[in-house]
């Protein structure tokens, strides 16, 4: 377990060694693609974390600092949350903070912005135009597996009135419900660390996740 | 507090080639403070020397390099294979192949050093009467003002001979070997207190170390000393209160000796308790702003680098940092703003 968190910190923060930079907002999503990259077989990237969704721009702003030849690309992953407009606006913005070397600026989700180097791109969650996070496509994930678990939890949310939550929200207390009902070693494990529990319920092959491996699926090696 | 901004900058660009490691490199952009990192072998300490040899412009600048290398031993005595030898370290792969320095200063125009091979001359030998062909360096320099000055290094009956250097960029080169024991610290020191300046140093010192009341300039055993008042202890050397000190004192005082001059730190954290870091480096940051002079600082503390953060959050305009890299069996330079390094730090990244 400890190499694995240590393996994740090394990624974040040392030298690029993989043309790909897979670049999430926080620790638990870094963890869900380095997981899912390899159970995938999609090889060539490396994951890191900003550590907050307004954390890209410096984040990005200090990667000069470890790019070295051969490395090409940085693909941004965000949440939708509310709005996926306002969520690509915002990663442009953030782009746009490094100045002294400046990046390129993609138009749209899931285009690739060539015009200087690394090469960036923005991967939004659920997909280029849900709103949601990487949670609801965790919980969808989830649902077809533990269809029994899936329903106990749509009970206990009806019952503890979250259904009105934002989607953003709402996903998480899914997702943790019912991480922590089929997990009862750890019932308050994290997203981080779930992948080593060999109760975890989150199944990497559904479906849901299709699209994120088709996109990142044209720069694997 | 550290002062607002000052308009001069010293070293805002130079150019190497064919200087020890160094094919060929360039930086320009340069800032008040710059931190120069990067591997063992890749050309840190190179690089400082290569400043110091063009400002100063004269052999004598090779040999105080030498000499803080520990190469140049008591004797100067050569003979002519070993005059090559003396000088072929100097010379990119070792070949001797003209060496070219320069920099831009933003306040008094470029100076430029250039160190070749001159005519062969003959030499004989003091011991046997034999004689000996040899090829001596010359060092060509122009300084910023335009005046330019020749230096070739003779070998005279077995001694290196050359002329004083002439129209010198101020500069001093502290390392490891020689910071605190620099012959000049003591009459710096000394002008400052004659000035009335040595208040800030003292404040400096003490806000790294609290039980350090004073400081003076005494003679002691035969020479001059710096002691110093220390709680508990009475006066006592420098020296004797902790390596540390002595080096900070040492930076302080030759960066505030002379307004508008250039420093050059090799391998900055020696000598430094991890938590006094960030304080140092406030007072070198301060120092500098204060006496309008450009520091180089290389490192390869991870510590050291990291306790800059305070500082790269308020002034990060201030920093530039350049990584000496190998890439494909050549070194080169690469450059980032103090924002870049700031960001970096502060998403812990392994800048070095």
């Amino acid at each position: 377990m400890g190499s694995k968190l240590d393996e994740l910190d090394t990624e974040n923060q040392g030298p690029l060694t993989q043309p790909s930079l897979i670049l999430c907002e926080g620790r638990s999503d870094a963890a869900f693609f380095f997981r899912l990259t390899r159970e995938r077989k999609l090889n060539g990237f490396q994951v890191g974390w900003v550590g907050g969704k307004t954390q890209f721009g410096s984040y990005l702003n200090g990667l000069r600092t470890r790019i070295k030849p051969g490395f090409q690309r940085v693909i941004i992953v965000r949440d939708c949350d509310e709005n996926p407009q306002e969520a690509f606006d915002d990663i442009v913005a953030q782009i746009k903070i490094a100045k002294n070397h400046p990046y390129p600026i993609p138009v749209a989700p899931k285009t690739v912005a060539t015009t200087g180097t690394p090469h960036i791109s923005v991967l939004l969650l659920p997909d280029s135009n849900q709103k949601g996070t990487l949670e609801t496509l965790l919980v969808l994930s989830i649902r077809d597996r533990h269809p029994d678990l899936y329903k106990c939890m749509l009970a206990y949310a009806d019952c503890t009135g979250t259904t009105n939550w934002d989607i953003g929200k709402y996903s998480k207390m899914q997702l943790h419900s019912m991480i922590a009902a089929a997990c009862p070693k750890n019932p308050g494990c994290s997203l981080t660390i779930i992948w080593a529990d060999r109760d975890n319920p989150i199944c990497l092959d559904h479906e849901c996740f299709r699209p994120i491996c088709d996109y990142l699926g044209q720069f694997a090696r | 507090m550290i002062p607002p901004e000052v308009g001069h900058l010293m070293i805002s660009s130079f150019e190497i080639q064919k200087y020890r490691c160094f094919s060929g490199v360039s930086a320009k952009g340069l800032s008040r403070i710059n931190i120069i990192v990067g591997r063992s072998g890749t050309g840190k300490t190179a690089l400082l020397e290569g400043l110091f040899l063009c400002a100063g412009g004269s052999p004598q600048h090779y040999f105080n390099i030498l000499g803080m290398r520990g190469v140049l031993g008591q004797q100067l005595r050569l003979e002519s294979e070993a005059y090559d030898q003396f000088f072929r370290e100097m010379f990119y792969k070792f070949e001797i192949t003209p060496i070219s320095l320069r920099f831009d200063d933003s306040y008094r125009g470029t100076w430029t050093l250039n160190i070749g091979p001159g005519a062969q001359k003959q030499l004989v030998s003091p011991e046997s009467g034999d004689t000996a062909i040899y090829t001596p360096i010359a060092f060509s320099a122009k300084s910023g003002s335009g005046k330019e000055h020749e230096s070739t290094v003779r070998l005279e009956g077995g001694n290196l001979r050359f002329p004083p250097p002439s129209d010198p960029f101020s500069i001093a080169f502290l390392n490891n070997a020689t910071i605190g024991q620099q012959p000049g610290l003591m009459t710096r020191f000394s002008q400052i207190v004659t000035d009335g300046r040595e208040d800030k140093i003292i404040q400096a010192l003490q806000a790294l170390y609290e039980d350090i009341d004073d400081v003076r300039l005494v003679s002691y055993g035969g020479g001059n000393v710096l002691l110093a008042s220390v709680k508990g202890l009475g006066r006592i050397p420098m020296g004797s209160v902790s390596g540390g000190i002595n080096k900070y004192l040492s930076i302080l005082v030759t960066i505030r000796y002379k307004q508008r001059s250039v420093v050059l730190i090799d391998e900055l954290e020696n000598g430094f308790y991890y938590a006094n870091l960030t304080g140092a480096w406030k007072g070198i940051v301060e120092a500098c702003l204060a006496a309008e002079s450009q520091v180089f600082v290389s490192t390869h503390s991870n510590e050291c680098l990291h306790a800059l953060l305070p500082l790269l959050e308020e002034h990060s305009d201030h920093f530039t940092m350049i990584r000496t890299e190998k890439l494909q069996n050549e070194i080169v330079l690469v450059q980032f703003s103090g924002s870049e390094l700031r960001d970096a730090i502060e998403h812990g990244f392994e800048v070095r």
